[in-house]
């Protein structure tokens, strides 16, 4: 059910993708998606997609597992689909009613979808092969120069590192509440709207009163170990770039050159 | 016969890399009426394994009659088996959710389609049972205390008028007074309703108290279907397995091994208490 949503969770492969620093594999993820907009020609999707392709296998996740992460937007690429399909002006290959489809919006279409699944499983590479922990680490390190205009860096990213934390605890606790509140009868597929989001009340009642328990918990917690915020704070593992982060960095910049090579071809 | 288990298999996250058989190949029986304990070692199953009882999760082979229908049939009515078997979860508590006790003792009953004076009648007769003064049935359900509140929360089962009532670590938590409380409270709800009661458990002391027959879980199997002394007197295994014996059956085994003559089949503490007097007035 809810524990069914794949997209973007980590998956413990053990791959030499896992095993890359987490600044390494942010950089990546970013150039990825910079490489995806800046080619014009065909050869270009042939270069992005045969890099997605060779990041694919040697992260080692299941193709299988990739792709039920894909299935959660389908709607939404449907529907940017079609409205390309219908909207490109152009020579016109058919006609149903009044939408025309073109010749041009059939071409616009593909390259659309092709980028967007591109893009959305490239990004989620990363995050199969990264845990939350390591994600926020690698972007604390990251947005570090941002601190001498005062910016919070620390802070945000304990924050998102709580945050996300917290996601699968309560996606677990959810589960329970809604367990429980079903062996009291609870019905949560009923047909008519009203009566299902009537029936979501004596989960979120449950859910939020455990939210704000934790988080108290947490705060009292954090504040008994003399916890201050990020000033003269040194980690446990700092993040340390290795030859073989040196070598991916290398091979992501190669990758970059040939995008802009194919892509002005 | 009230439930019975055939061959169940339930098998987490199937198909990824977190892959993992909760429940392998369990076949039990639980008699109509019966005091029935389940015990186990955390992670050895016994929370699927309950909770594919009503339904609540499908196996992924094996299957479940109750009163001789297969309740994983498709037209199978699965609220009625849930107003039938009355599951309370562990810290049943955290799911109380509306302004007042009664209020929230009555969305079980309502759920099964009853009327509102029905179901009212019903939250009354469950709050009375576990001992809930008229005064306390409109303070809101946060203000009370653990004990309180769980005994709100086993209410709000009991209103459903469930034939089998299935309690997860229903002392987890609790202080020591708090705990006897909850125990005497279930003996008290099966003397005076003939429910059948299954109570998981980790706690030795509880189940040889109070279960009539022990189901004892180790590593997603089911290793032990038999009476508590007898289950009990396994005790290498138990220990082997993670569990243990009760506390006062230890005293026994452990004047037995300083060579006093004492049976050790004894597993309750009145049990024991004559057995050692027994040894005493010799």
């Amino acid at each position: 059910m809810i524990k069914d949503i794949t997209l973007g969770q980590y998956y413990p492969s053990g791959s030499i993708l896992h095993k890359l620093d987490p600044r390494v594999k942010v950089m990546g993820a970013l150039i990825y998606i910079i490489s995806l907009f800046i080619f014009k020609g065909k050869l270009g999707y042939i270069a992005t997609t045969a890099f997605l392709i060779f990041l694919i296998m040697i992260s080692l996740v299941p193709f299988s597992y990739m792709i039920k992460g894909l299935k959660t937007i389908i709607i939404f690429m449907v529907f940017t689909a079609l409205i390309n399909l219908f909207m490109t002006p152009g020579e016109p290959v058919f006609t149903i009613w009044k939408l025309t489809i073109s010749k041009e919006g059939i071409e616009v279409t593909a390259r659309m979808i092709i980028r967007l699944i591109s893009l959305i499983l490239g990004t989620s590479i990363m995050t199969f092969t990264t845990t939350p922990n390591q994600l926020t680490d690698a972007l604390e390190r990251l947005f570090r120069p941002l601190k001498i205009f005062r910016f919070p860096v620390h802070e945000i990213a304990m924050m998102m590192s709580i945050a996300l934390s917290f996601i699968p605890i309560l996606v677990e606790e959810l589960d329970i509440i809604m367990k429980a509140q079903k062996a009291r009868g609870a019905d949560f597929d009923d047909k008519r709207f009203t009566k299902r989001v009537k029936a979501l009340i004596p989960v979120l009642v449950p859910l939020f009163v455990s939210a704000f328990r934790r988080a108290n918990d947490l705060a009292l917690a954090m504040d008994s170990r003399c916890y201050r915020g990020g000033d003269g704070r040194t980690k446990m593992r700092p993040l340390v770039y290795h030859k073989k982060d040196i070598m991916a960095y290398l091979i992501l910049l190669l990758y970059l050159a040939i995008v802009i090579v194919m892509g002005r071809l | 016969m009230s439930i019975i288990v055939d061959h169940l298999t339930y098998i987490y996250a199937k198909d990824t890399a977190y892959e993992t058989r909760a429940v392998d190949d369990v076949s039990f029986v639980i008699n109509d009426g019966e005091y029935l304990g389940i015990l186990g070692a955390t992670g050895s199953g016994k929370s699927t394994l309950i909770q594919t009882l009503n339904a609540l999760l499908i196996p992924d082979s094996g299957t479940v009659y109750f009163d001789g229908k297969d309740i994983f049939d498709k037209d199978y009515d699965k609220k009625e088996l849930r107003g039938n078997v009355g599951l309370v979860f562990q810290y049943p508590e955290h799911q109380l959710f509306e302004t007042d006790v009664f209020t929230d003792v009555c969305y079980g009953p309502k759920n099964l389609g009853l009327s509102q004076k029905d179901a009212e009648l019903r939250a009354y007769e469950a709050l009375k049972l576990v001992g809930f003064k008229d005064e306390d049935f409109y303070q809101s359900p946060f203000d009370l205390s653990g004990g309180e509140k769980r005994k709100a929360a086993i209410a709000g089962v009991l209103a459903m008028k469930p034939r089998v009532l299935i309690l997860d670590e229903p002392t987890a938590g609790l202080d020591p007074k708090g705990r006897w409380e909850i125990l005497e409270l279930i003996k008290k709800i099966r003397e005076e309703t003939g429910i059948t009661i299954l109570l998981v458990s980790h706690s030795m002391d509880d189940v040889a108290e109070n279960a009539e027959r022990l189901i004892v879980m180790y590593k997603s199997h089911l290793v032990f279907d038999d009476s508590p002394v007898n289950v009990f007197s396994h005790y290498e295994k138990m220990k082997e397995i993670g569990l243990d014996v009760p506390q006062v059956m230890q005293v026994l085994l452990e004047l037995k091994r300083r060579g006093f003559p004492v049976e050790t089949d004894r597993i309750t503490l009145n049990d024991v208490k004559s057995e050692i007097l027994r040894l005493l007035k010799r």
